[in-house]
This record gives C-alpha cells, sequence and structure tokens, in this order.
C-alpha cells in the first residue's frame, strides 16, 4: 500500500463524519507523512507505523461518537423524522396548497371545456328540431370548428397531465425522502 | 502490549501522552516516535487521540516555523489538562502498585 492508497482508504472510512473533522484529520496525517520523508523513511515504512487505516478509523469514529452524542444518526432518527414530518405538514400546507389547487382546478377545468367542445356538435341536434336546417347547417359546422379545437386540447391535456402526475410523483417522493432522511451524504 | 485490552491499552496511553507533552511541547511525529520506542502501538491511532484530548480541552494546538518543511502542529497541555493529568496519575500509581501486588503475591505463592 502507498501513500495515496492510504489516503484514499481513510478518507473513505470516514465519509460518516463531517468533512471539516476529515479534512483536519487527514492533514494531521499529511503533517506526519511529510516529515517522515523528511527523516528518510519510505511510504512503505511510514504506513508500517501508522497501522492500517481500519484500525485509525475505527478509533477516530469511536472518538468522534463519544464526544458527538447529538449525531443526526439512528438513535435520533425517529425524533428527526416526525420533526420533518411536521415541518413538511406545515410548508405544504402554507406553501403548497394553494398553488396546487389552483394549478389542478385549472387543470381539471381545461379537461371539462376539451371535452364539452369535442361533443359540442351534438348540440347542433336540437337547434335543428327548433329551428330548422339552415341553423342546423350553421350551428353543426361551427360546433365542428369547436370540437377540433377540443381534440387539440385533450391532446394537449394529455401531455399537461403526464407532467402533472410526473411531478406530483416527485414531489411525494421528495417528501418521503426528507421524512426517511434518505439521500443525506 | 498485544494481549491487554483495548480500553486498558487506551486508557495508559492517553496518560503516557498527557505526560510527554507535559514534558515538552511536541508535535504529532515526535510523540508518535517517543511513544512507539518504549510502547507497541499503531502511530495512526494517537492522532485521533489528540484530537479527543484537544476537543476536551486538556491539550492546545499551536503552529510552530520547522526549519525543513512546513510549519508543524504543536501539542502543549492546558491547566485543565494538567490537573486531569495528575488524577490519572495518581489513579495509575495506586492501580499499578495493586497489581504489581497481587502478581508478586501470585507468582510468589506459586513457586512455592
Amino acid at each position: 500500500m502507498v501513500k495515496n492508497e492510504f489516503f484514499h482508504r481513510l478518507e473513505r472510512l470516514l465519509k460518516e463524519i463531517p468533512a471539516k473533522d476529515r479534512k483536519e484529520i487527514l492533514s494531521d496525517f499529511e503533517e506526519h507523512f511529510t516529515i517522515g520523508f523528511n527523516e528518510g523513511k519510505t511510504e512503505e515504512e511510514i504506513i508500517q507505523e501508522l497501522g492500517d487505516p481500519e484500525t485509525i478509523s475505527e478509533e477516530v469514529l469511536a472518538d468522534y461518537y463519544a464526544t458527538n452524542p447529538k449525531s443526526p444518526h439512528p438513535v435520533t432518527g425517529i425524533t428527526r423524522s416526525i420533526l420533518a414530518a411536521i415541518g413538511l405538514l406545515f410548508f405544504n400546507l402554507i406553501v403548497i396548497l394553494g398553488p396546487l389547487l389552483g394549478i389542478l382546478s385549472a387543470y381539471i377545468a381545461f379537461c371539462g371545456v376539451s371535452v364539452g367542445f369535442v361533443f359540442s356538435p351534438l348540440l347542433s341536434i336540437p337547434i335543428g328540431i327548433d329551428s330548422g336546417f339552415e341553423p342546423f347547417l350553421f350551428a353543426f359546422f361551427s360546433s365542428l370548428v369547436l370540437c377540433g379545437i377540443g381534440v387539440l386540447l385533450g391532446i394537449a391535456m394529455i401531455y399537461v397531465s403526464k407532467f402533472l402526475w410526473y411531478a406530483l410523483v416527485s414531489y411525494l417522493r421528495f417528501n418521503i425522502n426528507v421524512i426517511v432522511g434518505r439521500n443525506r451524504s | 502490549m498485544n494481549h491487554l485490552n483495548v480500553q486498558f491499552k487506551k486508557g495508559v496511553l492517553e496518560l503516557c501522552v498527557l505526560v510527554l507533552i507535559d514534558g515538552k511541547d511536541q508535535y504529532g511525529y515526535e510523540l508518535a516516535q517517543n511513544i512507539s520506542e518504549k510502547i507497541q502501538v499503531a502511530e495512526g491511532t494517537l492522532y485521533p487521540l489528540l484530537r479527543r484530548l484537544t476537543k476536551e480541552g486538556y491539550l492546545s494546538t499551536y503552529l510552530g516555523e520547522s526549519t525543513e518543511g512546513p510549519p508543524r502542529k504543536y501539542y502543549s497541555i492546558t491547566e485543565k489538562g494538567e490537573l486531569y493529568m495528575k488524577a490519572l496519575i495518581a489513579e495509575w500509581q495506586q492501580f499499578s502498585k495493586a497489581v504489581d501486588q497481587f502478581i508478586k503475591e501470585g507468582v510468589g505463592h506459586g513457586e512455592e
């Protein structure tokens, strides 16, 4: 094992402690290597004296958790989750709920309009019965235009719903991650 | 010293580190050499120990210039560390006296 590998392994083993502490620890070892080199030692000799990264990291982690009992780890996981859930609940109620309802009602309204437009030619039948053939033709052809618009709108709404569904699912997943405490590096 | 309990070893090392630094401010490498001359220890584990003692306020650090290479991190003992060390020494002396006594009696008894 050479110096680079030593540092690489040590750094990986220490990834659960804060970056600042990790950097300080690694710089202590950096200093140790520098002085060792000045005294004419080889990388192998120095590593031999230091011991393997596993032993060192065990020591570091044990000390770290002994002096930082408030670490956000399994023991306090439940409390943290509850707090996160409460925080999210308020955030969702105050910030997210209003816009979400607005977007959803606009979405439903557009869907309704689309369906209405598509079936609008049917309305020309009662007009025909009431007012004769010419008004029927006029209503029928103008409603065909509406029907076309309705079909296009419908296609657009399919895309919109896909997007909304995707956004909603991602947002819910984000919420769950925050509560469970994943995605923390 | 490989057979002794790890916790025991850690406690004794802590005492040695404090005593050595109380004698003379030193940097990590120097301390590691001084200790490993007499006690078999993975030198790398001294650094976590030094960090902990510093965090607990028993040691303080400062950067000292060196004739070769970059400045070195020196450790010196604090007043709090001094008191702590004295308590540890008293405990250790009482403890080792008792252990010596037991060994002497035990071994002597076995030979009779």
